[in-house]
């Protein structure tokens, strides 16, 4: 082929400027880490990792899901087992007032006891956690209980779903827990009014007759207790699972449009080398011909 | 009969004929860097000894050196290269609006469906219902952005066929001006080199824009065909000349050119040349894009408002849109916008699903969130509107991606016909050098011709004495 000046100009020219081509890429995916900037760049990768960052923002939210639950159930769970412990205790005084050698002050004194049990699980029940009473179902805005023991929540549960499909309740009913509202099964502040109403008038058969009532409120406690424990195990496991999922999905992108930066330098190298030799040969213009004869 | 003064011409036509491929020679050299300038070659041709001719050599013009199969083969390239590069140019929008980033498609679409799931998990909590608000405007904006770039980058294609159809125009009046001076140059015998170059040039310059094909009269006029069957400068130098016609309904201009004194549509002969890359890339994969765009915008405000609409907001009453509701898929994109049934009012987010249970009730907000993993959301019912964005951003990068590939190869086959190009018809320098000396040679022969011939006159004139 017959080489003329333009051509050796033009061949240089094109080398010159694909060799600033390459290096200026490589030296931006060594600067920046990114492989992958712009769908364009690789479209399939582009694609899959919009799908892997719409999986960490789910997991993500999933993870700030089950935080706001665990708090709810753990709210609930502290105030249930301080429930339990003062119902035990107001056993073991009906208990002993139920014994016929106790005279009618030792009751009524017992009866200011239990008149503040009953006051502790009032304020208990009205547990407040993040801005929800935790016993109040739906309608949780405002203290559940009110003094005289009547319920005025809506004794539902609120369910969040950590995972599609998947959903948790992030408490129990304060009516059932408590039996109230027509939910069945003993009404714990009822019972503790009637006990502290019994050694009040020194009623010792009452007050025997309450102790079955008595126990039967504290394993209703225990039983919400267990429901809490079983919805802050699946939660536990949920946000696991949702970072597992955002770990992974954090990863899998990592893969998809960053690049391994061993590669990235040693690209950058052989494309700075490049660059070099391409100047040099551009450098070497014109070539010797009959111009340069003396 | 051969006489001495025979002899004294013979050398003065050497010395013409030299002097002439000399100053072609010089005129080579001159052009070794002038874009489209094809190297000459004098023709020199000896003269029959008498009674035939005078003797020696004598020039006979300079032809230009190129291969008109070559010169075809480089329109052709310049053609489909000016294709691909326009339309990886209409294209490169696409990167910057789908791109992951601040703002852009995804993230607003991510940080929308985070701030619904919050909702659910505190219905009651004032913030997070005004970053539910917050974030549905901001991917309202995200799709309005992407919609206005991207009807940007059609009204920039309109505009640039527009331009280059001017251009061609403009174009095919000099091609057809130069015809008419190269003809007269000729017919009275000038030499018309350096006019054929200009007409080449223009030619090339006309492909870049259209696909032509050039047939020579042998006049030395040319046809010049859009398409090798449309006439757009005819061998009398009569121009028909394109014009841009913006389409009725869309406002998308089309090409024509009037044929029979009618008006005929040639945008689909136009089949390489930028003005042919700008249109099939705005009909193409930015119409494409563009429209899967509405369909998403369209569907997202859809099924929101479905299930928006059945839920309750802390005032207890149900059926408010989350979104504008959109009429046509067409400009979807462009209209979304947060309800103003909502707008501003964070408490009317339907969260809850029953009156009765405010304000704590997440139903209405487990239904929302549920939006975002549910598969008949978009593409027709098929998909989640995640999944319908991430299948549109590997559509668009595909798109964008081929046509870059294309333009490199296409770039690369022109790079390497104009290098074909310039090997049969530019100019060598070396061979340049060459021939001046060996013309310089041949001067010196005539010359000494010349001399020999004068001495032997003198010799012959001294006889007398």
């Amino acid at each position: 082929m017959r080489v003329t000046d333009s051509m050796l100009y033009d061949m240089s020219r094109t080398r010159l400027s694909a060799a600033r081509t390459r290096a200026a890429e490589a030296q931006e995916r060594a600067a920046t880490g990114q492989r992958v900037r712009a769908p364009s760049d690789d479209p399939t990768a582009a694609a899959l990792a919009r799908r892997e960052s719409a999986r960490i923002a789910h997991a993500e939210a999933a993870l700030r899901t089950t935080d706001a639950g665990l708090g709810w159930l753990e709210a609930a769970d502290g105030a249930l087992d301080s429930v339990e412990s003062l119902l035990s205790r107001a056993r073991e005084l009906a208990v002993g007032a139920a014994n016929g050698t106790m005279n009618a002050d030792a009751r009524s004194g017992i009866a200011r006891e239990i008149e503040q049990i009953r006051a502790a699980v009032v304020g208990l029940a009205n547990t407040e956690a993040e801005g929800s009473y935790v016993f109040a179902g739906f309608a949780d805005n405002i203290p559940p209980f009110i003094a005289t023991g009547a319920y005025v929540g809506d004794g539902q549960v609120r369910e969040v779903e950590p995972a599609p499909g998947m959903r948790v309740g992030v408490g129990v009913s304060g009516a059932t827990t408590f039996g109230v509202g027509g939910a069945g099964g003993t009404d714990i502040l009822a019972t503790l009014e009637s006990l502290r109403a019994a050694l009040d008038s020194d009623d010792v058969a009452t007050i025997g007759a309450l102790l079955d009532p008595l126990s039967s409120s504290i394993s209703q406690i225990a039983d919400a207790r267990t429901t809490l424990g079983a919805n802050m195990q699946s939660l536990e496991t949920m946000r696991s699972v949702a970072e597992r999922r955002r770990d992974r999905a954090t990863a899998d992108r990592a893969d998809l449009v960053e690049v391994d930066p061993y590669e990235a330098f040693s690209e950058l190298s052989r494309a700075e080398n490049a660059l070099q030799a391409a100047v040099k040969v551009a450098a070497e213009l014109p070539m010797p011909g009959l111009l340069d004869r003396r | 009969m051969t006489t001495l003064f025979g002899i004294l011409g013979v050398g003065a036509n050497g010395l013409a004929s030299s002097s002439f491929a000399l100053n072609v020679t010089s005129q080579n050299a001159s052009n070794i860097a002038t874009e489209g300038y094809s190297r000459r070659s004098a023709v020199i041709e000896p003269i029959g000894p008498p009674p035939a001719g005078g003797g020696g050599s004598r020039a006979n013009g300079a032809l230009r050196v190129i291969d008109p199969f070559l010169e075809r083969r480089l329109l052709g390239a310049r053609s489909a290269m000016s294709e691909a590069a326009a339309r990886t140019r209409t294209l490169g929008v696409l990167d910057s609006v789908f791109a992951e980033g601040p703002g852009g498609l995804g993230q607003a679409l991510d940080a929308f469906e985070s701030a619904i799931d919050e909702l659910a998990a505190r219905p009651n909590e004032p913030g997070a219902r005004a970053v539910v608000l917050a974030r549905a405007e901001g991917l309202a904006q995200s799709f309005q952005d992407a919609a206005a770039s991207l009807a940007e980058a059609r009204t920039d294609a309109n505009d640039r066929i527009e331009a280059e159809v001017g251009e061609v125009n403009e174009r095919l009046h000099r091609i057809a001006d130069l015809g008419v001076q190269i003809s007269q140059a000729e017919i009275s015998g000038h030499e018309a080199s350096d006019l054929r170059d200009r007409r080449d040039q223009l030619v090339r310059e006309v492909a870049d824009r259209v696909p032509v094909t050039v047939v020579e009269e042998p006049s030395g006029q040319i046809s010049l065909l859009l398409a090798g069957s449309q006439a757009l400068v005819s061998p009398d130098g009569r121009v028909s000349e394109l014009s841009a016609v913006p389409d009725a309904a869309t406002g998308d201009v089309r090409i024509a050119k009037m044929a029979a004194g009618a008006s005929v549509d040639v945008t689909s002969l136009l089949t390489s040349g930028s003005i042919s890359g700008t249109i099939g890339a705005r009909d193409g994969a930015l119409a494409t894009a563009t429209a899967s765009l509405d369909q998403l915008a369209f569907d997202i405000a859809t099924a929101y408002n479905a299930v928006h609409s059945a839920g309750v907001g802390l005032d207890g009453a149900s059926g408010r849109n989350l979104f504008e509701p959109i009429a046509s898929v067409t400009g979807a994109a462009s209209r979304l916008a947060v309800s103003t049934d909502v707008a501003g009012r964070p408490d009317l987010l339907a969260a809850a699903t029953s009156a009765a249970s405010l304000p704590g009730d997440n139903r209405g907000a487990l239904a929302l969130k549920a939006l975002a993993d549910s598969a008949t959301v978009a593409g027709g019912g098929t998909m989640s509107a995640g999944a319908a964005l991430s299948a549109l951003i590997g559509q668009v990068g595909g798109a964008l991606g081929s046509a870059r590939a294309m333009e490199d190869a296409a770039s690369a086959r022109a790079d390497q016909v104009a290098q074909l190009r310039e090997s049969v018809s530019g100019v060598s320098a070396d061979e340049e050098m060459v021939a001046m000396m060996r013309l310089q040679r041949a001067y010196q022969a005539s010359l000494k011709v010349v001399e020999v011939a004068d001495e032997m006159l003198g010799e012959l004139l001294q006889l007398k004495r």
